[in-house]
């Protein structure tokens, strides 16, 4: 009971660090020009977020499935609604969450698999996020015509969905970034 | 790192190029920019004749919208973000300018798949 109780405290310590992380790599994406003109490109650098929990929390075995989607869900909902509220609107913050939701699904299912490892699933992800931050747009503009913009959104997606996704996979990779995950759960 | 990254990278970008090369097959210029808001075809104007327009977006929104040179261009709004004035230029048929908070699509169309329509205006 009493140590079930302490890993809780410890789990939730480790979901606010996530989320202050990712809020801090969404301010960051917000300062870094990188969208061309063109809507809803962006790099995504707080996807890295959600790759890291998903995949360390795998490496590690230490949670069963369910709870690394919730995890990354948790920290997901909490960046986006923050964010948006702090720094856009709320109908960005619309945009946002189903582009994430969808790709948090998609990732999450690619993260139970062996054989697609984590610069392949960030590629995914980025795609179905563009996909979902699409359908939204196009229920809110009633107008099939934006659907111009996926092949060059589905471009920019695959390159920064691959870099990202190597980034994650060269932290995770790191033996220090294992043990510190490792350890603070016991003790 | 798997092989399995490398095709689906290689197979997403080559899905692009394939998007790519049957838009730009289809690359033709366009004669007529349409403008709708919220869903609502609100306005036609031909390509060919300079104009500078005031668009009255959802929500009390507003884009001035200028056609010179066979080229349609928001040059202002009103709304947030402005990646509509951000926006490059459009021409082509089926080029498009998006301006979600107002809900404004500015849409080059050629005009002539539309023929019918062009003789009952």
């Amino acid at each position: 009971m009493h140590s079930q109780g302490r890993r809780g405290v410890r789990h939730l310590a480790l979901l606010a660090m996530f989320s202050a992380l990712a809020m801090i790599l969404s301010y960051v994406e917000i300062l870094l020009p990188f969208s061309f003109g063109i809507p809803g490109v962006k790099l995504g650098i707080p996807n890295l977020i959600t790759l890291l929990i998903l995949y360390l929390e795998k490496g590690t075995g230490k949670n069963a499935a369910l709870v690394r989607l919730t995890d990354a869900g948790i920290v997901l909902l909490i960046r986006i609604v923050v964010t948006g509220l702090l720094f856009t609107n709320v109908y960005a913050i619309l945009y946002s969450l189903a582009g994430g939701l969808l790709s948090l699904v998609c990732m999450f299912l690619i993260s139970l698999s062996d054989r697609i490892g984590i610069p392949g699933c960030s590629v995914l992800g980025g795609i179905t996020h563009n996909l979902g931050q699409l359908t939204v747009a196009m229920f809110v503009v009633s107008q099939l015509k934006i659907w111009y913009y996926f092949p060059i959104l589905l471009f920019f997606g695959t390159l920064t969905g691959f870099a990202l996704g190597i980034l994650a996979y060269m932290i995770i990779s790191r033996r220090g970034v294992r043990d510190y995950y490792d350890r603070f759960f016991e003790g | 790192m798997k092989k399995t990254d490398l095709i689906i990278f290689f197979s997403a970008l080559a899905l692009f190029g394939t998007l790519w090369l049957i838009l730009s097959l289809r690359h033709t210029a366009g004669s007529e920019v349409v403008v709708s808001v919220d869903g609502v075809e609100t306005a036609v104007y031909p390509l060919d004749t300079d104009l500078t327009v005031e668009i009255n977006g959802y929500d009390g929104g507003s884009n001035t919208l200028v056609i010179s040179d066979h080229q349609a261009k928001i040059t202002w709004a009103d709304c947030p973000d402005h990646s509509c004035v951000h926006q490059k230029a459009v021409s082509a048929d089926t080029e498009t300018i998006v301006c979600l908070p107002h809900r404004v699509v500015v849409t080059v169309r050629s005009g002539e798949e539309n023929g019918i329509d062009a003789l009952t205006r």
